[in-house]
């Protein structure tokens, strides 16, 4: 347990999430204990590329909706775990809430872990691993304008760019298409 | 556990008219016709659909880090949700608490009190707890008296970082003390 968390918690339930293995990570479940990592990268100016900065019970919550959204889509964003060290090194997977326009391919990468190609890594097996699960033929990333670096990753993975998307919350934002399954890295 | 394994894990609860399970998509239209109204005022809302899905995936995420939450409230009678009900102590709380959201158009039934009261007597049979709060928002004179029904008193404000200031509610404890 961390000292973060409100109260005791009781032994965790842990959802059928598969473990995906890349060359450098493990791909598993978000626990609470990834949690002060979170609550580090949304209190920096790091998290402006995926809403942030958030406050801590904020961050909380945003967990809660990730597991959620396994529960009610049957798929969600794995935390990435580094294999030499065990290390939390951040998420990468599906978001897909309501209204949004198909699932997304999303990545958040913790500081002390960027630039390794760490993202790109868990990109690729994540894709593979949709397509071959659930039959997708279209898979896009949603990209903050200004978030340069996720930009590069996704023309990075061969992701084409389509056109702006005015979300309600988070303003415009910019939209780009996977590799079909037969095309990917 | 699995998802499925996961659903079996929220317990079923039964009241004289009501049942209390697990939430699902099923639930999502009666929540986006709440929380889009004026009476989801006091519990963050208004809010449109988008931040209604996420709240239901908070709810249930809430039990993947918890190991409980709150219910499903169905009406036995008519199959129809009523409410999102039950424990609740996302970060940030000052305790855990037993909450209530009543959908649109079952409020004036006693529906809140009568599920609460089978939420709050699992939260000492099942959880463990030893003593449990309401949190209710300044003016939600509903909220209040469904806390008032089941014997909570006021105990102390409580002001939280986004919601502002509360009146913490305190109910009896397991054998009814104080």
């Amino acid at each position: 347990m961390n000292a973060l968390a409100t109260s005791v918690a009781p032994p965790m339930p842990v959802l059928d999430i598969p473990v995906l293995e890349t060359p450098r990570m493990l791909l598993r479940a978000p626990t609470v204990d990834d949690f002060p990592a979170e609550v580090a990268f949304y209190a920096s100016d790091r998290s402006r590329g995926v809403g942030g900065p958030y406050p801590i019970e904020t961050v909380w919550r945003k967990m809660c909706e990730r597991l959620g959204q396994w529960v009610l889509r049957g798929y969600g964003l794995w935390s990435m775990q580094m294999k030499d060290t065990g290390a939390y090194a951040g998420r990468v997977g599906i978001f897909h809430p309501h209204d949004w326009p198909g699932p997304e391919l999303g990545w958040a990468v913790m500081a002390d872990a960027e630039g390794k190609g760490l993202a790109f890594e868990a990109a690729q097996i994540v894709r593979r691993h949709v397509y071959q699960t659930h039959g997708w033929t279209r898979l896009i990333s949603v990209i903050d304008p200004d978030n340069a670096r996720s930009i590069a990753l996704a023309e990075r993975l061969g992701c084409t760019r389509e056109p702006d998307w005015e979300q309600p919350t988070e303003g415009m934002v910019t939209i780009w298409l996977h590799p079909q399954p037969e095309g990917q890295a | 556990m699995t998802l499925s394994e996961m659903a079996q894990t929220v317990p079923t609860l039964e009241t004289e008219r009501l049942t209390l399970g697990p939430l699902s998509q099923d639930h999502f239209q009666p929540m986006a016709d709440f929380y889009a109204s004026e009476r989801a005022q006091f519990v963050g809302g208004p809010m449109d659909p988008e931040q209604t899905w996420r709240t239901l995936a908070l709810e249930i995420g809430h039990w993947a880090l918890r190991g409980y939450g709150r219910f499903a409230v169905t009406e036995k009678a008519s199959g129809r949700m009523v409410g999102v009900i039950g424990p609740w102590n996302p970060h940030g709380w000052p305790e855990p608490e037993i909450g209530w959201d009543l959908m649109n158009g079952f409020e004036g039934k006693g529906y809140a009190t009568e599920a609460a009261r089978a939420a709050l007597d699992h939260a000492y049979r099942d959880l463990g707890w030893t003593t449990a709060i309401s949190l209710v928002a300044k003016g939600n004179e509903g909220s209040r008296r469904v806390a008032e029904r089941l014997g909570a008193r006021f105990d102390r404000e409580f002001t939280h970082v986004r919601f502002g200031l509360m009146d913490v509610m305190r109910h009896a404890g397991p054998g009814g003390s104080a």
